[in-house]
């Protein structure tokens, strides 16, 4: 196909430009060694390939396209234009009017343009059954069942390839410096992924490549550091009081993990609130990053897990730069309550990156890896957020064992299982060693309460899924409190026999949460709920033998097999085996629909990227006649005099209207996490802040918050388009109050800002200009201070 | 196509949701202890308040002394509310085109009985101060009861502008209240949401209402007194059949055949005298429960349901609620496949299929492709709002430039060397392009904005729509820049002649609603800054039409003889003349109001002038006017 012609096309490219590289002599690339250059050859080589589902915008579009809509479109068309006509001459015999003269004109327009329509609809499905014709005499045998279906076709091969590069890109940079692949195993591995994608779509058969993977390849880690990893996590367990982190480096690994002992007091679980939970706080900025850019919220944690943290970190910091400065792949491991630790450990370490990496360039820019089993819930659905804005997510692997209870827990609040939680920790604890009898009445009565206040939470969140719009959804809310931890990161969940089903979608994980240790019957509960509870110590010898355990991926939600028959193979044994009811699966669907609905969104604003240029040209365009008439733009804008002023405010609104939606969407979390990460929405929307800020609504705040947030600056510094603003307001304070010593710091600190930002070129001259509200303020202003205001030097030229 | 999106069926999710909090087997619970501790005789006895952690909970009791069920039998007649008590739900939209909001007149006759109770009042007002959140619950006869002091406690808070404080009314078994124009403003309050009507199967109470009134007065009381019995002395049960089979039967066919008349009526302005559901339903049986707000799927539900059940079952089903509730709030342990073995492939099929499962409705049952059906109408009902605000939002876009050219016509004439202000500019246009273009811009928007509050009624669109700052700024920046040009279309037509003045007879309701929504949004402080200059519209959007009318006082007063009249006329101009004198003092009328020509201008110098003319006119006869004329 067309396309794997490009791929090859693009690859060759690729390799032309190494190859030109070194012929130039450039010193970098003739000492880089062949990894680097393989490296160099996937950077350049990615951007091209994900491109691709780019440049094909209009096929993804084209599969929308109802094929007989679109091809009787135009007969209906024409025989409504009958239709009109036949009443036009109805009407013509009994009045006479400019009704029907202007009907008339109307009727031969439509005419004339329906007769180019169809003229290019000719063309159009001729090319496309040409097209189609070619790839069928060389593909399958069948027929399609129209020529458009060749769009859906391409549309699911660019699928697979997003997928492919999603893949390369998370093994690509912790495999950077793992001595093992080559270059040509690293090339190998991707052709062998994009053959298997290919395969994968044609066959469609899920339970031969579920059989076909092994974990360690679909979340790029060595089976052995997850092992190693589990066993330092219990380990250190067993650490004295005093020491609060386990180390293990082997001289010659190439991994340092890092392992955390839980605790067992009741009290470092949680604190205070319902639920244990903290709000992060903005300042100082630990964990700047946890949070929502533009609605500026900001993530909550467990408060009991983010103190204990805050007591180990002082003592870590030195030992990890160390690692870090020995180039090796950092590990944060923690099992139950250190599984928190762990996760806020790495947080940390992901914030910290870029200054390690400024302090000492010779640093590996490697992320670490974190690996948890059994940890409890950690943070609200902003951490989880934050994290794939970052596109950190994948650094995070969580183990839960299908019953086990713990990484439930935290869905319930505190009142409802203190006492029980207090005797079930107590016997979990591995320090404690007089035996104990099996709690089991505790076990029932912890468990009824956890599942109670999960099926709550997961209801609640699959109503939303689902799109449920009925009101007493949110008036139960003030009646009974849902907890606020989501999960976030890769789960493995570990059904206890021989598969391990990995899921990333955290809207699916919080349904697995519940569904899967429901009770297949009432008999099994108590069985079932002290299960529950000893099924946390059992994570290393479920793992033991991690390489042969079967694989099953829950991404591709859609088409999920729903029925829960006996007899099910493949994925539907999977699910089984997992507890997934029917109506389990349908809330897993529901959690793949909105995934999908949020790209759906985020394309659609794409599409609307053509329009916001368009409006953003025009107003500059509008700027520039402005200034060429000496008279500020946005002055210009206040007076509204001329058509061409009128022309420019009606485009203001037309942008408005846009930036509107996104706001909202972003204010629903209707936008993909991602979105806020984008460079090129990030410059749209500071151009767009720039242009049209008279007034100043929320939307402009939102851009705002997302350039000075991918800046790395402190908020409110960017905010030369308040200029206008700020002047208005110092105008209104002058007049009002008449005595310039009340204003004068503030007019200070607005001038020292504007000769900044003119320096900088956020600002444009033409707010110096004669007739601009902000020079004709300024000379309202004592002599004495004019004379020695910094800005004095624009103004007078 | 993308619009009908949503391809699940949640009515499950949403009654798992319910099930899985504590708060319908508690209000059970509550329910039965005051039913056993209560004594029928004292009023005062039928009702329980108590505070469960953080809420506080109204139970009644579901039993009725023999009088007050003589009263709910024999006044089966639909009443007005009282305005003292409900006025929110009072407030009509379309006077005369639509049914006042009626219910039944011995429910609420029940409902006052209790009310005037001073125990009542007092303990409700203890418990709103103490609890985060109220439940109020009820069963059967006292059900509605309960629903009518929700009514009664939501309107009271709305009125005394307290901190919202969520309400929940949770109902078992309860019959049917009041009329479609009650269910139509719960629904304009946004209070339908705090309504749970938990129905079982096959219960007969909550239909029996459809069925019209004084059709079977003796069966009910035969109905309500087996029920009584049964409750206060289950070991008696046996002797308490003084309803033998064939009324069961009779009362039975009855309500089927009603409810089968309703169920094929698609449209509910059919019938409107009759009762009609409001708020929530939640469909229980044994195997599960469903949840459904659109009336009309309700009722359908309600038909379908019963069809399943027998007489002695409709009868008998209505003390089961305890079995019920137990069953279901400990569902959530229990995975819960299908039991038909194969599955529809679509997901909303499959979704479908388990909730009539839950509704113990199985798939060979004859009713099931109905109840299929029911359930998919109830979706596509459900669904739309989203995706209708989204459709707003284009449209919006859409006709902002007719705005932006209104605001532009209004700019050119503030400066035109006229100095008219586009009021009376508009109210004397000729017919020229302009004009017409800008006329033509007024209607098309008061068009859209009506649309918006269409659909709004109807339920069409989210229900915090009216939260949402985009759409309350939006309208509130339409109505500043656009009344005022209705209000010169109204009088330049002399409409103020036939139908009296504007803000009275004459005013669209859309501005009045849009008034409302500004008011009601949250004000940050920064918008509280003084102006320094003139508004750029004017803040009081019926200025003009006040304007008209002081102008028409003025004129009468030259001609006025009476002096009780001439002394409400000059309270009308002094009241205008000092709002008047407000606003252009804080600066809150844009620059148009006072243009040199402008009416408001000229209303002044003719103020000036009577009261000049008035004072030389005093100064020769001071007797005849006593000096009380002259301000």
């Amino acid at each position: 196909m067309i396309i794997l012609r490009r791929l090859e096309f693009q690859e060759q490219e690729c390799n032309v430009t190494n190859n030109q590289r070194s012929k130039t002599g450039d010193s970098n690339s003739e000492s880089s060694t062949p990894k680097e250059r393989d490296n160099e050859y996937l950077k350049q080589g990615l951007p091209a390939v994900e491109g691709l589902s780019n440049e094909f915008t209009n096929v993804k579009k084209a599969v929308r396209i109802e094929h007989d809509t679109f091809i009787n479109t135009c007969s209906s068309l024409a025989s409504r234009i009958v239709e009109i006509r036949q009443l036009v001459t109805r009407c013509a015999s009994s009045e006479i009017g400019s009704f029907l003269k202007e009907m008339k004109g109307f009727l031969e327009d439509c005419e004339e343009e329906l007769k180019l329509v169809r003229e290019k609809q000719n063309r159009t499905m001729e090319l496309v059954k040409r097209t189609a014709e070619y790839y069928q005499a060389r593909g399958s045998k069948e027929k399609w069942e129209h020529p458009l279906q060749l769009f859906v076709i391409v549309k699911e091969f660019l699928g697979m390839v997003d997928r492919v590069c999603a893949d390369i890109i998370v093994s690509f940079p912790s495999q950077e410096m793992s001595e093992p692949f080559s270059v040509l195993d690293k090339r190998n591995r991707f052709t062998r992924l994009i053959l298997f994608y290919l395969r994968k779509g044609r066959e469609e058969t899920r339970s031969e490549t579920m059989a076909s993977e092994r974990l360690g390849e679909v979340i790029s880690m060595k089976e052995e550091v997850i092992k190693k990893a589990c066993s330092i996590a219990m380990k250190a367990h067993e650490l004295p009081e005093k020491q609060l982190y386990l180390v293990e480096k082997n001289g010659g690994s190439s991994d340092v993990i890092f392992g955390f002992p839980g605790s067992w007091s009741i009290s470092d679980w949680f604190s205070g609130s319902p639920f244990g939970e903290k709000k992060i706080d903005p300042h100082p900025p630990q964990f700047a990053s946890l949070r929502s850019i533009g609605n500026d919220q900001v993530a909550t944690v467990n408060e009991a897990f983010l103190t204990r943290f805050q007591a180990i970190l002082p003592q870590l910091q030195n030992e990890v730069g160390k690692a870090v400065a020995e180039r090796k792949q950092i590990v944060f491991t923690g099992h139950s309550s250190a599984g928190p630790i762990a996760v806020l450990m790495t947080v940390w370490f992901l914030e910290n990156l870029e200054k390690f990496i400024k302090s000492d360039p010779s640093t590996s820019r490697m992320p670490p890896i974190c690996v948890t089993f059994g940890s409890p819930l950690v943070g609200d659905f902003i951490f989880n957020h934050a994290l794939r804005r970052e596109s950190w997510s994948h650094y995070f692997i969580h183990f839960v064992m299908r019953y086990d209870i713990v990484p439930r827990v935290l869905l319930a609040p505190l009142s409802s299982l203190e006492p029980e939680l207090k005797i079930i920790l107590h016997f979990l604890n591995p320090k404690h060693t007089t035996p104990m009898p099996e709690p089991t009445e505790e076990a029932s009565a912890l468990y009824v309460t956890v599942m109670r206040n999960a099926s709550s939470v997961a209801c609640h969140a699959a109503c939303h899924l689902m799109g449920n719009t009925n009101k007493l959804s949110d008036t139960l809310l003030s009646f009974v409190e849902l907890s606020p931890y989501r999960p976030f990161g890769t789960y493995v969940f570990c059904t206890g026999d021989r598969e391990l089903v990995v899921v990333k979608n955290p809207d699916t994980v919080l349904q697995i949460l519940f569904y899967s240790s429901q009770l297949s019957s009432e008999v099994e509960g108590p069985e079932i709920a002290l299960r529950s509870v000893k099924d946390h110590l059992n994570y290393q010898s479920d793992l033991q033998n991690l390489e042969t355990k079967g694989v099953a991926h829950l991404d591709n939600l859609q088409g999920l097999p729903l029925s829960s028959n006996v007899g099910a193979a493949g994925l539907g044994l999977v699910l089984n085996n997992l507890g997934l009811s029917t109506r389990a699966r349908l809330c897993l669907c529901a959690a793949g629909e909105l995934e999908e609905q949020k790209w759906r969104n985020l394309e659609k604003i794409n599409k609307k990227k053509i329009d916001i240029e368009r409006g953003l040209l025009a107003l500059e365009g509008y700027k520039t006649r402005c200034e060429a008439g000496r008279l500020s733009y946005y002055d210009a804008f206040k007076l509204s005099k001329d058509t061409d002023d009128f022309n420019a405010n009606v485009k203001r609104l037309e942008l408005a209207g846009i930036f509107d939606e996104i706001k909202e969407m972003l204010k629903r979390y209707e936008l993909p996490d991602e979105f806020e990460g984008h460079r090129e929405w990030i410059d749209i929307g500071t151009r767009y802040r720039r242009i049209a800020e008279p007034g100043r609504p929320k939307r402009y705040r939102y851009t705002q918050r997302w350039l000075e947030y991918a800046l790395k600056i402190s908020a409110g510094s960017s905010g030369e388009s308040c200029f206008w603003a700020e002047v208005e307001e110092l105008c209104l304070r002058t007049i009002n109050m008449g005595l310039f010593e009340d204003v004068k710091a503030h007019i200070l600190s607005l001038e020292k800002q504007v000769d900044k930002w003119v320096q900088d070129r956020e600002l444009g001259d033409d707010i110096f200009f004669e007739d601009s509200t902000f020079v004709k303020w300024w000379k309202t202003l004592p002599q004495l201070h004019r004379s020695g205001s910094c800005i004095a030097k624009f103004i007078n030229n | 196509m993308e619009h009908e999106a949503s391809s699940f069926e949640s009515s499950e999710m949403l009654a798992n949701h319910v099930a899985s909090s504590p708060l319908l087997s508690e209000s059970w619970r509550l329910c039965c202890d005051i039913t056993t501790a209560a004594s029928p005789s004292i009023p005062g006895q039928s009702f329980v308040m108590k505070q469960v952690g953080s809420i506080g909970y109204v139970a009644f009791s579901s039993i009725i002394s023999e009088a007050e069920a003589g009263i709910c039998c024999c006044n089966g007649n639909l009443v007005a509310l009282d305005d003292q008590f409900f006025s929110p739900l009072n407030k009509q939209i379309n006077e005369g085109e639509e049914e006042p909001v009626l219910v039944h007149a011995g429910f609420l006759r029940l409902f006052f009985s209790i009310y005037a109770s001073p125990s009542f009042q007092t303990q409700m007002m203890e418990i709103i101060q103490k609890s985060k959140s109220i439940v109020i619950t009820g069963h059967s006869v006292r059900a509605t009861t309960a629903s009518l002091s929700t009514l009664w406690l939501l309107s009271h808070l709305q009125k005394s502008n307290s901190p919202s404080l969520p309400i929940l009314c949770i109902t078992f078994g309860s019959p049917l209240l009041g009329n479609a124009s009650l269910s139509r403003a719960i629904l304009r309050e946004r209070w339908d949401g705090n309504f749970c009507h938990v129905v079982s199967k096959h219960d007969i109470m909550p239909r029996l209402l459809f069925v019209p009134p004084l059709h079977f007065i003796n069966q009910l009381k035969f109905l309500l007194n087996f029920w009584h019995l049964s409750m206060t002395s289950p070991q008696f049960q046996t002797l308490a059949t003084q309803l033998n089979n064939e009324q069961k039967a009779e009362i039975f066919r009855s309500v089927m055949a009603c409810l089968e008349v309703l169920a094929q009526a698609e449209e509910a302005g059919s019938e409107t005298r009759a009762f009609w559901p409001f708020g929530s339903y939640f469909f229980c049986s044994e195997e599960g429960a469903i949840c459904m707000e659109n009336a009309t799927s309700v009722i359908k539900m309600m038909h379908l349901m019963l069809m399943t059940g027998s007489p002695c079952a409709s009868i008998e089903d209505h003390l089961k609620y305890g079995d019920y509730i137990g069953k279901i709030s400990y569902q959530f342990l229990k995975q819960r496949n299908s039991v038909d073995g194969d599955i529809p492939e679509s997901c909303y099929e499959a979704g479908v299929a388990l909730a009539l499962q839950s509704s113990a409705i199985s798939s060979q049952e004859p009713v099931s492709t109905a109840a299929k059906d029911c359930l998919k109408m109830a979706r596509r009902m459900g669904r739309t709002p989203n995706l209708n605000v989204a459709d707003l939002a284009i449209k919006l876009s859409m006709i902002n430039p007719y705005r932006a050219q209104i605001e532009w016509y209004k700019a050119c004439c503030d400066d035109s060397d006229e100095q008219m202000g586009y009021y009376d500019s508009f109210k004397l246009r000729g017919v020229s392009k302009r004009d017409s273009k800008v006329n033509m811009n007024r209607i098309m928007l008061g068009k859209f904005w009506d649309g918006v509050i269409d659909k709004l009624e109807n339920n069409d669109l989210p229900h915090d729509f009216h939260r949402r700052s985009k759409w309350v700024n939006a309208s509130q920046f339409y109505m500043l820049l656009v009344e005022p040009l209705d209000i010169a279309d109204y009088y330049r037509n002399g409409h103020h002649r036939s139908k009296g003045h504007y803000v009275k007879h004459g005013r669209p309701r859309r501005y009045e609603i849009f008034e409302r929504w500004w008011k009601e949004r949250r004000v940050s402080n920064e918008e509280n800054n003084k102006r320094s200059r003139l508004a750029s519209l004017t803040q009081d959007s019926c200025f003009w039409a006040e304007l008209e009318e002081a102008r028409e006082c003025l004129d009468n007063v030259r001609s006025e003889r009476d002096p009780n009249k001439l002394d409400l006329l000059w309270q009308n101009i002094n009241n205008f003349e000092k709002h008047a004198v407000g606003l252009v003092e804080s600066k809150q009328v844009s620059k148009d109001v006072l243009a040199r020509n402008s009416s408001y201008v000229s209303w002044v110098d003719d103020l000036r002038e009577l009261r000049s003319q008035l004072r030389q006119f005093s100064v020769k006869v001071p007797t005849l006017v006593n000096g009380k004329l002259v301000p």
